[in-house]
């Protein structure tokens, strides 16, 4: 069962264009989705939050589109951005008070448990939280209203690792009974390659691929060689080339790796690098 | 709705007490001079100031984006700075009531209570379309050049309409129906723009 469906989303901004994106979250998976800086990672977030209205396409929670949830089917879906959404002037106890009046399953035992959990100062507002701080208490919040689907933005950007290794423990702890989901967006993707099921790659506003995440790690490899060599590579067994400086970087699937040549497995962000910056193999090289 | 009113109070404590402060404060001018202009203008003031402030710490908080995802319609995000205002139309014309009361006297016309009043509310009507529509940083440059004009037009004209307007009932109860459909018309223009905007 699929716990979020993209069909076809398309969004036109002044230079920028998101073209008919197209990807599902099946329930018990967590989905990440990769791209550099303005690729549509976080348009395509905010089009599922509801922030932002497509021009084409649409997006089905639980196989409803999302502009016909009610309030309480909404809050199934739990979200966390990169920057905090909280009011800062708040603390602990405050935000327990409004929360409990705006989400209807609202679970202040759990709340405060998470805080608790995460070592949040009770006494604090959250203007005076370190900015892990904020998004662990972003977290507690999410985690707090019985959500179906958790929406992550950038969750780890800017933090140190043990303040990500901790908020990757929170995620495997939520997808612990099967039943949900989570869609995460980042640059950093160790954390990736470590919490998902499945690679969404987004590049200038169109899905590269959406691949099974071992499989796609075990798909490519990366050898290096002299430009010169280049000439004796069969382009249609060379997905992208980047080059140096001293040689050229190639990425070829597993099985077309030439004779000869020592591949090293490449990594999602290798993987990415190549596709943004690399060029196809042809005639001129 | 419970919820964000409760979030603002609690979001925008400080400002709320100096804005309460200001109007004691107010209040004690009016009685010693025994002038009403102090205690009316205050409530022009507060009654924008407040729900203008709300709205700058939910625009620097991106709190918009938060209530988009979390369900809450723009009729609700709408509503909810409208109620903010008219909760403190209401306590700033309690204390001039307060004041217009202590300083009755002969010579004073009820229509010099009921068009201040009114104004908090029609100054709310269109200072909010205009920030929900430009932001509250442009739209707080056009509240002020507004509040200049209308205080200035209304100290000048306030004598003047407690002297030339005797009939305090049916001229009170029209100006009263104007700002109403004033403040109906400004909800809904404001929910149109509110729908159309991203986060």
């Amino acid at each position: 069962m699929q716990s979020l469906q993209i069909r076809s989303l398309t969004k036109k901004y002044d230079g920028f264009l998101l073209d008919n994106v197209s990807f599902s979250v099946p329930q018990g998976a967590v989905v990440g989705l990769i791209g550099e800086n303005g690729a549509g990672k976080s348009t395509v977030m905010k089009s599922v939050q509801g922030a932002v209205r497509a021009d084409e396409g649409s997006i089905l929670f639980q196989g409803k589109p999302i502009g016909e949830l009610s309030r309480e089917e909404k809050q199934k879906i739990g979200f966390v951005q990169d920057v905090t959404c909280l009011p800062l002037e708040m603390g602990i106890s405050m935000l327990d008070k409004v929360f409990s009046h705006i989400f209807v399953q609202w679970n202040s035992d759990r709340f405060f448990d998470l805080c608790r959990k995460f070592s949040l100062p009770e006494k604090k507002a959250v203007k005076d939280f370190s900015k892990g701080m904020r998004m662990k208490a972003a977290i507690a919040v999410a985690l707090s209203y019985e959500s179906k689907l958790l929406l992550l933005d950038e969750p780890t950007s800017g933090l140190d690792p043990v303040v990500r290794d901790e908020i990757l423990e929170i995620l495997y702890d939520y997808m612990q009974d099967g039943k949900r989901a989570i869609l995460i967006s980042s640059h950093i993707t160790s954390d990736l390659e470590k919490l998902c099921d499945y690679i969404v790659y987004i590049h200038e506003g169109r899905v590269l691929f959406d691949e099974e995440k071992d499989a796609l790690l075990e798909k490519f490899v990366v050898f290096s060689c002299e430009k010169s060599a280049l000439k004796e590579l069969d382009p249609a067994r060379v997905e992208r080339v980047l080059l140096r400086e001293y040689g050229a970087d190639v990425l070829v699937r597993k099985d077309c790796l030439p004779q000869g040549f020592c591949g090293n497995r490449a990594g999602l962000d290798e993987i990415m690098l190549f596709y943004a910056k690399g060029e196809r193999l042809c005639s001129d090289f | 709705m419970f919820g964000l009113l409760i979030k603002d109070f609690y979001n925008i404590r400080k400002q709320i007490a100096w804005y309460v402060g200001m109007i004691a404060m107010f209040f004690v001018v009016s009685l010693s001079v025994r002038n009403l202009t102090f205690s009316a203008s205050i409530g022009l003031l507060v009654t924008i100031s407040v729900p203008l402030t709300a709205l700058a710490y939910e625009e620097r908080e991106n709190w918009q984006r938060f209530a988009a995802a979390s369900g809450l319609g723009a009729k609700t995000m709408v509503a909810e700075k409208y109620l903010l205002g008219i909760v403190f139309a209401l306590f700033s014309s309690l204390a001039y009531l307060a004041v217009f009361l202590i300083c009755f006297e002969k010579g004073i016309t009820w229509i010099e209570f009921w068009f201040p009043v009114c104004m908090q509310f029609i100054i709310l009507s269109v200072v909010l379309p205009l920030v929900f529509r430009y932001g509250v940083e442009r739209g707080r440059t056009m509240t002020v050049v507004f509040v200049v004009v209308l205080v200035a037009l209304f100290a000048a004209g306030m004598g003047f309409l407690g002297e030339r307007i005797s009939p305090a009932a049916p001229v009170a109860g029209i100006v009263a129906a104007v700002t109403l459909l004033l403040l109906i018309g400004s909800f809904f223009l404001s929910l149109k723009i509110y729908e159309k905007k991203e986060f």
